[in-house]
């Protein structure tokens, strides 16, 4: 393969994992222009948006330009890491080809926490966030057991529906239902239990990364961003209400 | 008491919460504790009546300081502290309040939540800002 064609691979690629992996904006743009100077790109130019990555490299006097549609995953702190600190430590003049292996490789390892030990730091989270919100103990647990289900929903869902507006639904719609039966049972209060099991859902980290990619001049990134906040948002909001508003109709049938 | 409980509980959570992001271990108590000393000044600034949006972004300035200074000692980028040790104070639950109270025709509730969310998260951007620029210097 001619070496502009991986150069312009190995950049895609490595954009489009840390875009994936929750990176900010400029960071991909800078660690991506970084990378490329070292495999010997002669000038890059890049902009990248939440829902894709626009490439310019100038290789032997040519300019080659190419374009990734992205489509965002589950937040990889780890990978953001490792991709970081590889496009500082690589050395000048290093072969585009073994980088490209190398970042594959990187993409590969195997996750540091396994789904299961996820699912029990989000219903954790869940009761943590219950009790900042003024729960009781009782709501501490009502709120880690609707996280947990919550978790559960959106893992189920994610791998059969990938549509994320969905997903959210469900999990504000679980989120309410598993905070209403209890409430049938035990004397818990519905409003921090059900903002503790829907912790991990909402937007709060995205919509914050929203407004820093626009006070550093991605406009058009904290435009989108803000955009998605508000569906996720209007998503979860939603399946909590629908949920409550039928829980309240078949309460008072009985 | 319920001060020590509530940053006990904000440990946790954050801890947890950089878990569900799938930090690097070594980033794990640091992220945790990141989101807590945010959480303990944001309480602080409450006690001596700062108002919500001043409370917020002082925390969100202490966390992007702690965040730079962190980073640089165990090298990793800032990001890594940053996004689960903003969780505490971030607005999610105000966004996701506004908009239930928007389906239930509580119009007037429902403003009230979104301009908080709107001024939270300018204040966190603002404040995290300020890691940044001291970095940079």
């Amino acid at each position: 393969m001619k070496k502009s064609d991986i150069m312009l691979r190995l950049g895609l690629l490595y954009g489009e994992l840390m875009l994936k992996s929750g990176a900010e904006i400029y960071r991909v743009e800078d660690s991506s222009r970084r990378l490329l100077v070292k495999v010997g790109a002669e000038e890059v130019e890049s902009i990248v948006t939440p829902t894709g990555i626009y490439l310019s490299l100038r290789v032997d006097g040519h300019l080659y330009t190419a374009v990734r549609r992205v489509i965002r995953g589950s937040y990889d702190l780890n990978l953001v890491c490792e991709l970081n600190t590889l496009s500082r430590t690589l050395v000048t003049q290093t072969d585009a080809d073994s980088t490209f292996a190398t970042v594959i490789s990187l993409a590969n390892n195997p996750p540091p926490y396994s789904r299961r030990l996820q699912g029990l730091a989000a219903t954790v989270a869940g009761g943590g966030f219950t009790y900042l919100f003024g729960g009781t103990i009782l709501d501490v647990l009502a709120g880690a057991m609707g996280a947990m289900l919550v978790w559960l929903t959106c893992l189920y869902l994610a791998q059969l529906y990938t549509n994320r507006f969905v997903i959210d639904f469900c999990g504000g719609a679980i989120a309410a239902l598993s905070a209403g039966l209890l409430s049938l049972v035990l004397p818990v209060n519905m409003d921090p239990a059900v903002i503790g099991a829907i912790m991990t859902l909402v937007p709060g980290v995205l919509l914050t990364n929203a407004v820093r990619d626009a006070l550093t001049g991605d406009l058009l990134s904290g435009a989108a961003r803000m955009v998605e906040a508000l569906f996720v948002s209007v998503a979860i909001a939603g399946g909590v209400g629908a949920a409550l508003s039928i829980w309240l109709s078949i309460r008072g049938l009985v | 008491m319920k001060i020590v409980l509530s940053l006990a509980a904000c440990y946790l959570a954050t801890t947890c919460f950089a878990v569900v992001f799938s930090s690097p271990k070594k980033a794990l108590p640091y992220s945790g504790l990141c989101g807590t000393l945010g959480y303990a000044v944001y309480l602080f600034a409450l006690e001596l009546n700062f108002g919500l949006a001043a409370a917020v972004f002082v925390a969100a300035s202490v966390i992007g300081i702690a965040a730079e200074f962190l980073a640089r000692a165990l090298r990793m980028p800032a990001t890594v502290f940053i996004t689960a040790g903003i969780v505490p104070l971030v607005p999610g639950a105000s966004a996701y309040l506004a908009m239930l109270r928007f389906s239930q025709g509580d119009y007037q509730a429902a403003l009230l939540s979104a301009s908080t969310v709107v001024y939270v998260a300018c204040a966190i951007s603002a404040g995290l800002a300020i890691g940044t620029i001291l970095r940079r210097r």
